[in-house]
């Protein structure tokens, strides 16, 4: 009876725990903590742009907050800077909150060393943008390296969904 | 609930959740978990029907608990290989080298198996072009990993597969 009593109590404790630190990370942690999505973002407004985001690239992840939705929600995710731009590689694999916000608002707030900058995330669609653009992230996010002819494969049906979109930032005063 | 319960339940619970990453249910999701429950069934002789499957679970043996976590994984030649970026850093990849025992959750069964570092360039680049496929849905003419540690001034990941091997008293 005690033992039940007490294993009662200890899954009431552990979950309790598990929702409290879910709601932290949400709304008060001031973005992701580690695998776990945040909220809005803290830290500096940026008073300008950086003409050439190749700094980023010292950092292995990038924080990305989107408003697209009611709550804010951040979270880290693979990226490079490349050719003056930085872009976004997000993998279906890790879910797609990310990019069902960024096709209903393009609007990001990014975070580097404390920065927050005002970004918006343009979809690189498939052709040669998106070759172009992949075998530079694929060595940096994967150590694989890739050259000469890239072609799509068809997957068989009812195979795995997996896929890799990218986006670039673009200045929002770039912005028609 | 008087008063003072209140910092002895608020350690309880913080003790709880850490203990969570400890507790016998495996991954959950992308969060790192404890050891698996359930006994495991033999390694099938081809593990090419993995691929069905975005991610696996493996767990690995610490110094003091298994440990669980979500990982990436492709098949080649019937043979599967696990993938883990900046793999030094990673505690799976920590015990691995310890100890290849390992138990793989594969589309909701478990199994048994070892996992050695793929160390040779040509399953390397094999795993790499596996990878293409099955993650970027791409093939490439020409498709390499780099292997060993990035130079100073590269910023790329540190990537490094292992080879999933039957458990010892099935390697004959």
């Amino acid at each position: 009876m005690r033992l039940r009593r007490a294993l009662g109590w200890g899954t009431l404790v552990l979950v309790v725990a598990a929702l409290g630190f879910a709601l932290w990370a949400r709304l008060l942690a001031g973005g992701p903590v580690g695998p776990i999505p945040g909220g809005a973002l803290t830290g500096e407004p940026a008073a300008e742009l950086p003409a050439d985001w190749i700094f980023a690239n010292q950092e292995d992840y990038l924080d990305v907050e989107s408003r697209a939705f009611r709550l804010p929600y951040s979270t880290s995710v693979w990226f490079m800077a490349h050719e003056g731009r930085l872009h976004l590689l997000l993998s279906s694999f890790f879910g797609d909150a990310l990019e069902r916000r960024l096709e209903r608002d393009p609007r990001v707030r990014v975070r580097l060393a404390g920065g927050l900058y005002d970004q918006v995330a343009v979809r690189v669609d498939e052709g040669a943008t998106r070759g172009a653009i992949l075998a530079p992230f694929l060595r940096r996010q994967l150590a694989i390296e890739i050259s000469g002819a890239v072609r799509n494969i068809a997957r068989p049906e009812g195979d795995v969904p997996v896929g890799m979109t990218v986006y670039r930032l673009e200045d929002p005063s770039a912005q028609p | 609930m008087s008063r003072s319960r209140w910092p002895a339940l608020l350690a309880l619970a913080a003790a709880g959740f850490g203990l969570t990453g400890c507790g016998p249910w495996g991954p959950l999701g992308i969060l790192a978990g404890g050891p698996f429950l359930g006994s495991a069934e033999p390694a099938p002789a081809d593990w090419s029907e993995s691929d069905a499957h975005p991610l696996v679970a493996v767990e690995t043996r610490g110094p003091w608990y298994r440990h669980t976590v979500t990982i990436l994984c492709v098949s080649h030649d019937g043979r599967l290989y696990l993938m883990a970026r900046h793999a030094p850093r990673k505690k799976w990849v920590q015990n691995l080298l310890r100890d290849p025992r390992i138990r793989l959750e594969v589309g909701g069964k478990l199994y048994a198996a070892r996992a050695f570092r793929v160390q040779d360039e040509t399953s390397a680049d094999a795993v790499a072009r596996g990878f293409l496929r099955k993650y970027v849905g791409i093939e490439a003419e020409h498709a390499r990993a780099l292997t060993g540690e990035p130079a100073p001034r590269d910023d790329r990941a540190e990537v490094w597969s292992f080879r999933v091997e039957p458990p010892e008293e099935d390697a004959s």
